[in-house]
């Protein structure tokens, strides 16, 4: 257990530096924030000492091990374009937003998907089981941000009962929730019908009518149960799913969160800031899989850690 | 207990009909769009940058009916976007864009993903591990995020976003060919094909992979879907294809800065990516329901 | 003889579709109080299907009908589904062949003893661990306490089924229905279920049906026997009299076919019935065993052949009777 712990633990640490390695190569090889720290109207000898005082004119994998030793301590430093902000401190700003959004979009996705899943598999073929599978067909090949472009005009627009821009308030986390989690529920739909599916013809259904159980108890004690085991990984890979590819929702809305900031950062050069938000999502990504990996083992008492 | 149940020969058919319905309207509707976009030269009435300067922002026919109001015009059946380019030939000249990048980067994918699996497959060992390796390093990768730096840093034209698509999406098809190179490197055929001292290539080329074509085709056409909605959303941030190329993620891009007064805009690009995505994902599951089918 | 614990006539499982198929068909049982019924036939000749029809768990798309089907004197045909429901794991309760599929893989096997308990007892929920502790201990699962918090998989064959049986036996059934219970068991296992098995029905005074392809289950364990055939019932009989005087051609047949030590000689071949089971959909006149039977007559094909009473509590579905 403990041995096979140390080895995940190393394996992540590896990826996490190639990870690193290569946003950090991508970015710092060919963008030059020297100029858009210095300001248009520098001059040459202005932006060669603004290269100098940040360190830009070292070879790159030099910067990499410098960067790579302060962030290890928790240092990332200051933004490059705002610089009286700390790259921490910005980031602790933008991250309740995504947060906020990539848990509501989560809670729509399973309160919808898992529900419409069972139904499907309840009344296979049916008429019910049809409209799922559209839903979840139609669900799989929306642009997301066109659908929050409907969204927007339906209710923002054309009916004036939600906000379409901003976080003054808990309704402007709506539309964006919504959008997210369209995409997001097919395939949990999905695999919640296959998976009940299988789970309804197994023996041990039979058992549970044969000793007279209420079909409630059956369909959330016994079927349920096990039906949400493939579930749970899933959830995690869907939930770092949604914190790294809220860019797009973000922008579209207008939410100032963390993909908002990724994009800001990109469009103005914002190295510290883009490749701490990197590390960061990657980090989320290490621990939802490890907690997917818990949850499996708590829920389904067969699978042992190796 | 199993007892068969015998179908008339009409039902039978009909019964094979619903079942493929899927595979059917996707092929259709596929079919239709790449038409349409091919013959595009000869279907679209103006020149994609022509600007009627007159009939700007003019509102596709089916608006004026469903909402009543006149300024619709025939010159310009789907209207026209803010400096009065139409939206018909437009449109039809953004398809060739989404099937052009969706095929090539589905194909660069197909390549780096199946080469990749192939060799963890067959040869296992250090090469498996350096392959899962990779794989688990790019499902770490915040693809959008890293799309948008590689994009930004070494500009947005086509070569580049389908490469960067490429790159970034192959991991489903070495997933899968490893899988199933494992399998066939285990199979008879290979063993003898290694026997009669048969070069790696040409087991790896002539033996294995002919096998796994009919999966991998399946991956294929999901895999082009995702790259048409991964250029669209590129498109849409301004980073994917450059404008003023008549990309439907671009329209929807403009068309979101006149969603207030002229709503109407993001509804034909956005409906087209949609229908387009749906076509060749409801192709790659009819395919995928054939595989299984044949393989009963 | 006191009054029949259970009482079937004329039951038949049906399968929808055109056309209809019958894979069990005019099956009439009787069992008393105390007693054990094997119903014994070859894989496919519909016992377990009958055996699933008494309890009204027949799968989707097939349908039981009878005459008549009564247990402790209640009729079960006009019952409503709530009270068939209720009696479900109550008044009656199943074995499952296989106990490694009959139990929920994520639920705790106290979990599950004692869910029964609280449908059917809901008055005192608490009983329900006791219970579930002593009927431990009386199927012989050492560590009766750690076990209760142990998951099915962490058992062996042998114990999960027990554990089956005591799940059967939790709230005191007057009618349990075993399912080929030792089939998915070790040889060497299969025994000491069977005693296991046999000593708690006759300590708890339940009546057994007990549904089996072996006929060494059957010597081992009946008071009296069924033998089935393409779904059909051939012979009823005491036990004893089915092994000293088998009467129908097939039973004979089986009964030949026991490889015993000395009965044959060395390399002399087993005897076989030749040719094969009836398939359900296929429509035969008369006796369903006739094409095969060395001893069939122009009159077993005329007509379906109805049980005739041989005395002493012995039927025979055959003409020559």
């Amino acid at each position: 257990m403990l041995a096979y712990a140390i080895k995940r633990l190393l394996l992540a640490a590896l990826v996490l530096l190639t990870v690193a390695a290569i946003v950090f190569g991508v970015t710092n090889s060919a963008m030059d924030p020297a100029r858009g720290i210095a300001g248009a109207e520098a001059l040459p000898t202005d932006v060669e000492a603004i290269r100098h005082q940040f360190g830009l004119d070292r070879p790159v994998p030099e910067r990499f091990v410098i960067w790579l030793a302060a962030a290890s301590v928790g240092d990332f430093g200051n933004s490059f374009a705002l610089r009286d902000e700390s790259v921490i401190g910005l980031i602790a700003t933008a991250l309740p937003v995504t947060l906020t959004l990539a848990v509501a979009a989560l809670a729509i996705t399973l309160l919808v998907g898992v529900p419409l899943g069972v139904l499907a598999a309840l009344r296979p073929n049916s008429l019910t089981d049809r409209l799922c599978l559209m839903l979840a067909v139609s669900g799989q090949a929306m642009p997301s941000f066109w659908f929050a472009l409907v969204l927007i005009v339906v209710f923002g627009v054309d009916l004036g009962w939600l906000p379409t821009s901003g976080v003054d308030e808990w309704r402007g986390f709506v539309l964006p929730s919504v959008a997210l989690a369209y995409y997001a529920m097919p395939i949990v739909m999905r695999v919640i019908r296959g998976a009940m599916l299988d789970v309804l013809e197994a023996d041990y259904m039979r058992t549970a009518r044969a000793k007279g159980l209420r079909a409630g108890r059956r369909l959330l004690r016994h079927a349920l149960r096990n039906a949400i085991v493939p579930l749970v990984g899933l959830i995690a890979v869907q939930f770092g799913f949604l914190l790294g590819g809220s860019v797009v929702i973000e922008t579209v809305f207008a939410l100032p969160g963390i993909g908002y900031l990724a994009w800001q950062s990109i469009g103005r050069g914002d190295l510290p800031v883009l490749q701490a938000i990197v590390l960061m999502i990657y980090a989320a990504y290490v621990v939802l899989t490890l907690a997917a990996d818990l949850a499996s083992v708590a829920l389904d008492p067969r699978i042992r850690l190796r | 207990m199993s007892v068969s149940i015998v179908q008339s020969g009409p039902a039978r058919r009909k019964h094979r009909i619903l079942k493929h319905g899927g595979l059917i309207f996707g092929a259709f509707v596929l079919g239709l769009v790449v038409a349409v976009s091919l013959a595009a030269p000869l279907l679209a009435p103006y020149d994609t940058a022509a600007q009627d300067l007159f009939h700007r922002r003019s509102p596709p026919i089916w608006h004026d009916w469903l909402f009543g109001g006149h300024r619709a015009t025939w010159a310009h059946p789907l209207g026209t976007d803010k400096v009065g380019r139409d939206y018909l030939s437009r449109l039809m000249y953004g398809g060739r864009i989404s099937l052009l990048i969706g095929l090539s980067a589905a194909c660069v994918s197909g390549v780096i993903g199946t080469t990749l699996g192939l060799v963890a497959g067959y040869f296992r060992g250090w090469w498996d591990m350096a392959v899962n390796f990779a794989v688990t390093t790019r499902l770490s990768l915040p693809v959008v995020l890293v799309a948008l730096v590689v994009v930004s840093v070494y500009g947005n034209s086509l070569p580049i976003l389908v490469a960067v698509i490429g790159l970034l999406a192959w991991d489903r098809f070495a997933v899968v060919s490893r899988s199933l190179a494992l399998q066939a490197s285990q199979r008879d055929y290979v063993v003898a094909a290694r026997a009669l001292g048969c070069s790696v290539p040409h087991i790896l080329l002539r033996e294995i992979l002919p096998n796994l074509a009919a999966p991998l085709i399946v991956i294929a056409t999901l895999e082009m879907a995702n790259a048409i909605l991964f250029e669209a959303a590129l498109s849409f941030l301004g980073l994917g294809v450059p404008p003023p190329l008549p990309a439907w993620g671009l329209m929807l891009a403009e068309a979101k800065e006149d969603i207030f007064f002229n709503s109407w805009m993001i509804f034909q690009p956005g409906l087209l990516l949609f229908l387009l995505v749906l076509s060749i994902n409801m192709l790659g599951d009819g395919l995928r329901d054939l595989n299984a089918s044949a393989r009963r | 003889m006191s009054d029949p614990l259970l009482e079937v006539c004329g039951l038949s499982v049906e399968l929808s579709g055109p056309p209809p198929v019958r894979p069990v068909q005019s099956v009439d049982l009787v069992v008393h109080a105390g007693e054990t019924l094997c119903v014994v036939g070859e894989s496919g000749c519909g016992k377990s299907l009958t055996a699933l029809a008494l309890m009204g768990l027949l799968p989707a798309g097939m349908r039981r009908d009878a005459t008549t089907l009564r247990l402790a004197g209640e009729d079960l045909l006009g019952a409503s589904a709530n009270r068939l429901n209720d009696l479900l794991g109550d008044r009656m309760a199943m074995i499952f062949q296989d106990p490694m599929t009959a139990l929920n893989p994520v639920l705790t096997i106290g979990e599950q003893l004692e869910e029964v308990w609280r449908r059917h007892r809901p008055a005192a929920p608490k009983a329900g661990r006791e219970r579930a502790l002593l009927l431990l201990e009386r199927v012989g699962v050492p560590a009766a306490a750690a076990r209760l918090l142990q998951f099915p998989h962490q058992l062996s064959g042998g114990l999960r089924q027990r554990v089956m049986i005591a799940m059967a036996l939790m709230c005191d059934p007057v009618l349990l229905i075993a399912d080929e219970p030792t089939t998915a068991l070790d040889v060497t296992i299969q025994a000491q279920t069977l005693h296991v098995l046999a000593t708690l029905r006759r300590e708890f005074g339940a009546g057994m049906i007990l549904v089996t392809h072996d006929l060494g289950v059957v010597a081992r364990i009946a008071d009296r026997v069924a033998v089935m055939y393409a779904g059909q019932i051939v012979e009823t009989a005491p036990a004893a009299a089915l092994f000293a005087t088998p009467r129908h051609p097939y039973t004979r047949g089986l009964l030949g076919a026991i490889a015993v030590p000395g009965r044959q000689r060395p390399r002399e071949r087993l005897s076989t019935i030749p040719g094969s089971v009836p398939a359900p959909t296929d429509a035969v006149r008369g006796c369903l065993f006739a094409a095969r039977c060395p001893e069939v007559q122009p009159a077993c094909t005329a007509a379906p052949v109805m049980p005739r009473d041989a005395g002493a509590g012995h039927f025979v579905r055959c003409v020559r009777a």
